[in-house]
């Protein structure tokens, strides 16, 4: 079997201006959905609400799992403990606080303490950001947890239990009063008449911080800098000068195109997603280098030809490998489209999209890019090289 | 076949055949228990697919707190020593400055851990203390009477420690856990509860991670003040020489059973020495019993000194059952510490046979450490690592360059004593905890995902692999089937040296293997279409052969080269789950090369020279 068996070349850049107008226009559109709406983060890097809960008869997980699936909370995770019927469930919501509530509470507290016996003053007061607790120090203080509790209770917060969880040395009078959020919403949603069939406590909801911060982002962003960096060394050494700048328009043309898709189809960005971007860049980097590699060989063989005309010779030579690779890495994945669910799922359409973008940049972004640089900035030496045919010439004219 | 053949054939077939047996334990249906009991290497599967151990650890939030009231109050004695003449420059005070300022004020710590109080020999003095040396420094005034000044750490100084204490710890845990292994692991904050998730069973795994985390590393050069009377006249309840008027009225804090009270002559100077006091204790709870014991004459210890304990390398012989630690009398100020550290690296001792761990001053560090050598020759210095001093050498001479060591362990093994400074190496490198954390409890949890998730994926990427492997045998014929031999070893190779590695499969980690398969055949497609494309122009099967590999390694090196850089890039800069990636993607790289291209050119080269095939990849 082969691809392209008349060996014909095909004139791929005649029509290269509608192409750089669409990738031009295709790679502003995500650039401005990045901005906004901007990408929908998952729990990995907005963190959520995080629930222990006890069953009291067999309820297995793929059971809480539906349950919670149809409460609308499809991305959420549950994982069993080593007690039987115990489950830690993290979900993507939180039940955050607006500030002038908090200082409505705290206002409360502070206002409270000297007509409550050995209450001493308000030192610290703070509010988790998902709203799950509020930590409250005392100075001077002998209030034991019930009494704290209910102070907070008292200053209008919507307390949990009805005892605070002492922290840290015992004379630093420091408390976690857990709050009412959506913890406890869930919980109910999983013990009602139509939920998992059992009844269950609630042994804790707290919220729980992304698992990767802003700096996973950045470490990740800087990282790609960094090796565009050196990678645009290594071409401008090992190819031209001409050819680095097409390289990198390529990759971001595909990081921006593949992120665009996500935010598009408002699938989550998670930890994977960053793997597979990265694996999109590389992808996408090896493929350009590839094209240039053929472009580059052709170049020396045909000292005088047009850039144009090379590129189209090289891109139509190697257009059987192109449709082969890109097709088996698309294949290798297309099975978690059917098959997978999730982020698996999602990981597999970031890599499809990412490939297709990668294969296509190498000929419509990267190779006419670098035509265009080397029209502007190396026509003139092109010109007079070919103007006089140089004596050398005859000597490297073998290939 | 030549020579040549027979060597790179005997490569490819030894790297199959070490591949197999570090994988051969992870396959239950081709292991038997023997091999599982001799061969160590194992699959490690991620949280997703299989769970681990759930730690946590809550941040002592009121220590970090005290520790920033403690570099408040150094500053403070700074900017007091300062104003007084008694100090000059940016540096820190020196063991004499610090005498000569207690003979003026004193500063103690207050009743709670966020304010101190500085009480004046002079009440004149108490006008230097100005409303903007304290906004300054971020304190506040609480109250003032008399000679005596009380100030606080201002709340909203206390409330930005609070929230960036948690934040720093989990950069930190994940500064050390990514020195010490590529296994993906899971760190979140729960308010000051840190949870730590680490995939797999492995218990000696566990508690290493669980020492790592748990260490401060705090590490401080403290000046030895031998010549301090102190010590010995607390025990006996004289009055100290030099002590503020108006303290207390000494008591006699008489020793308790087990401990002794000691002399040993040590340098002071050069040229002069002195007879200073310590206190010693054998027996398996001797480090406690001291603690315990200083911890009772605590605020009778004199201004800007410490008592700190060390493990004693002299042991008297015969009856020693347990550990021997004894006290050293320091200078509180830390003069160097470890944020002037840049590096860490275990050594081993020739002589002695036995690992350290050297450390590396920066800049900084190197030319405070210099000077303070060269104002303190002939004296002792203490190396503190978690309030506990490591060791007391004497300083010969300035020591400049930059350099220090730490030694370990009394006489253990050697290999625990390896290990011991791998981890303190671990941590150094990562740096320090903002804050001690105290430990809770360990317990296990399950994979995060449901058994059909994980069918399902497993499913899909057998697929995936599949799907790619008949469209090359279809497209390619025979030179196919070579291709594909090659893909599939290159995917034993990569999970083989993933298990090496002690990286860690997850979900994606799934998807990405089929991703594998589907991206290394661009290898031998490059150089399937090269020798097609050399076979249109007329070559012998055999030269087209060469000539395909000659021609189409030009590309696949460079293609390979610029994924390397990016990989090492990755390895450099990137943290947690993208150091992961990038250990992945150095891997592939290697392992692509070898299988797509060296190996497959073996079967190749057999093919056109062995069996001298005529017709092979559309070729008559």
């Amino acid at each position: 079997m082969e691809f392209n068996r008349s060996h014909r070349v095909y004139d791929f850049m005649a029509v290269r201006k509608y192409w750089i107008a669409f990738s031009i226009a295709i790679t502003i559109v995500s650039a401005i959905l990045l901005i906004k709406p901007g990408p929908k983060y998952g729990i990995d890097f907005l963190g959520g609400t995080e629930l222990t809960v006890q069953f009291d008869g067999n309820v297995d997980a793929a059971r809480v799992r539906a349950v919670l699936d149809r409460m609308g909370h499809d991305h959420s995770e549950v994982v069993p403990t080593q007690r039987a019927n115990e489950y830690i469930i993290r979900v993507e919501k939180s039940s955050p606080i607006t500030a002038a509530r908090r200082e409505q509470i705290r206002r409360g507290v502070a206002e409270r303490l000297p007509g409550t016996t050995g209450g001493g003053t308000l030192g610290d007061f703070r509010l988790s950001p998902g709203g799950d607790h509020i930590v409250v120090q005392f100075n001077d203080s002998t209030l034991n947890a019930q009494q704290v509790a209910e102070l907070v209770r008292a200053a209008g917060a919507n307390v949990r239990g009805d005892a605070a969880l002492q922290m840290g040395a015992l004379d630093d009078h420091r408390w976690q009063v857990p709050l009412v959020g959506i913890g406890d919403e869930i919980f109910r949603g999983l013990v009602a008449p139509d939920g998992v069939g059992a009844e269950g406590r609630l042994n804790a909801s707290v919220w729980v911080s992304p698992k990767a911060g802003a700096e996973l982002r950045y470490a990740a962003l800087r990282a790609v800098a960094y090796s565009i960096v050196f990678i645009m060394i290594y071409v401008a050494f090992r190819f031209d000068l001409r050819f680095a700048p097409g390289g990198i328009l390529a990759l971001v043309h595909d990081s921006l195109v593949t992120l665009g898709f996500f935010v598009i189809t408002r699938k989550e960005v998670t930890i994977s997603t960053v793997a597979a971007i990265l694996t999109v860049v590389g992808y996408s980097m090896n493929d350009t280098i590839i094209v240039y590699d053929r472009i580059r060989e052709n170049l020396a063989k045909r000292r005088n030809a047009r850039m144009l005309d090379v590129i189209n010779l090289s891109v139509s030579e190697m257009l059987s490998r192109t449709i082969l690779t890109s097709l088996t890495v698309v294949l290798s994945v297309s099975a978690f489209i059917f098959i997978g669910t999730g982020v698996i799922r999602d990981f597999a359409w970031a890599m499809i999209i990412g490939v297709l973008a990668g294969t296509y940049s190498s000929i419509y972004v990267a190779a006419p890019f670098t035509e265009w640089i080397d029209s502007r900035f190396f026509h003139d030496a092109h010109a007079a090289s070919a103007a006089e045919p140089p004596a050398s010439d005859a000597k490297t004219a073998d290939v | 076949m030549n020579r040549g053949w027979y060597w790179r054939l005997g490569t490819v077939l030894f790297v199959i055949v070490a591949a197999f047996v570090v994988l051969w334990p992870s396959i239950p249906k081709l292991s038997t228990p023997w091999v599982r009991a001799h061969i160590p290497f194992r699959l490690n599967e991620g949280l997703d697919i299989r769970g681990g151990a759930r730690l946590s650890y809550d941040v002592q939030i009121g220590q970090a707190i005290a520790d920033r009231r403690a570099r408040s109050m150094e500053d403070f004695r700074g900017q007091l020593a300062s104003d007084f003449g008694i100090h000059r420059g940016e540096g820190r005070l020196t063991p004499d400055e610090i005498t000569r300022l207690a003979e003026r004020v004193t500063v103690t710590a207050g009743s709670t851990n966020r304010d101190f109080i500085a009480r004046f020999r002079n009440a004149a003095d108490v006008a230097r203390v100005s409303d903007r040396m304290i906004t300054d420094r971020g304190l506040r005034r609480i109250s003032s009477s008399g000679s005596t000044i009380t100030l606080g750490l201002d709340p909203r100084e206390v409330t930005t420690l609070e929230d960036s204490a948690v934040q720093q710890a989990i950069q930190t845990i994940s500064n050390r856990i990514d020195e010490l292994a590529v296994k993906e692991t899971s760190i979140t904050a729960r308010g000051e509860t840190i949870v730590v998730e680490v995939p797999g069973q492995d218990q000696a795994y566990f508690q290493q991670i669980r020492d790592i985390i748990r260490r401060t590393a705090r590490l401080e050069f403290k000046i030895l003040d031998d010549e301090s009377p102190a010590l010995a006249a607390i025990i006996a309840g004289q009055a100290i020489p030099g002590a503020p008027e108006g303290s207390p009225a000494p008591t006699a804090h008489p020793l308790p059973a087990g401990i002794t009270q000691e002399t040993e002559l040590a340098p002071v100077g050069p040229g002069r020495n002195a007879q200073s006091t310590y206190l010693r204790s054998t027996g398996p709870n001797a480090r406690q019993q001291l603690q315990d014991y200083l911890d009772s004459i605590r605020t009778a210890i004199p201004e800007g000194r410490q008592i700190l304990i060390g493990k004693s390398d002299r042991s008297d012989g015969a009856a020693t059952t347990g550990e021997t630690w004894r006290t050293y009398t320091v200078f509180s100020v830390a003069q160097v510490d470890g944020s002037m550290i840049d590096d860490a690296r275990v050594s081993v001792d020739p002589q002695e046979n036995r690992p350290f761990v050297s450390l590396n001053f920066n800049r900084r560090g190197g030319e405070v450490f210099a000077r303070v050598t060269e104002e303190n020759v002939k004296k002792r210095f203490a190396i503190v690592l978690d309030d506990r001093v490591n060791s007391a050498p004497q300083i010969q001479q300035r020591i400049g360059g930059g350099s220090a060591r730490i030694t370990l362990g009394g006489d253990s093994d050697y290999r625990i004593v390896l290990r011991e400074a791998n981890d303190l190496v671990v941590v150094l490198r990562a740096g320090a905890l903002p804050a001690p954390l105290s430990e809770g409890k360990q317990d296990y949890v399950g994979p995060t995902l449901g058994s059909d998730t994980i069918r399902h994926a497993r499913n899909a990427m057998l697929v995936g692999i599949a799907l790619v492997l008949t469209f090359m045998a279809i497209y390619y014929g025979y030179a196919g089937w070579i291709a594909n031999g090659a893909v599939l070893i290159n995917l034993a190779l990569q999970l083989a040296t993933m298990v090496l590695f002690g990286a860690t499969i997850t979900l994606p980690g799934l998807a990405g293997l089929a991703l594998t398969v589907g991206m290394s055949v661009d290898n031998n497609v490059l150089i399937n279409e090269r020798i097609r494309e050399e076979l249109r122009e007329g070559k012998s099967l055999r030269a087209a052969v060469d000539a395909g590999y000659a021609h189409a390694f030009s590309a696949i090196f460079d293609g390979h080269v610029t994924t390397l850089i990016s990989g090492v890039v990755l390895l450099q800069y990137g943290t947690g789950p993208v150091k992961g990636f990038a250990v992945t993607l150095l891997i592939g790289v290697i392992a692509n090369l070898f299988t797509g291209v060296f190996a497959t050119r073996v079967v190749f080269d057999w093919l056109v020279r062995g069996l001298k095939v005529k017709s092979l990849l559309g070729a008559k």
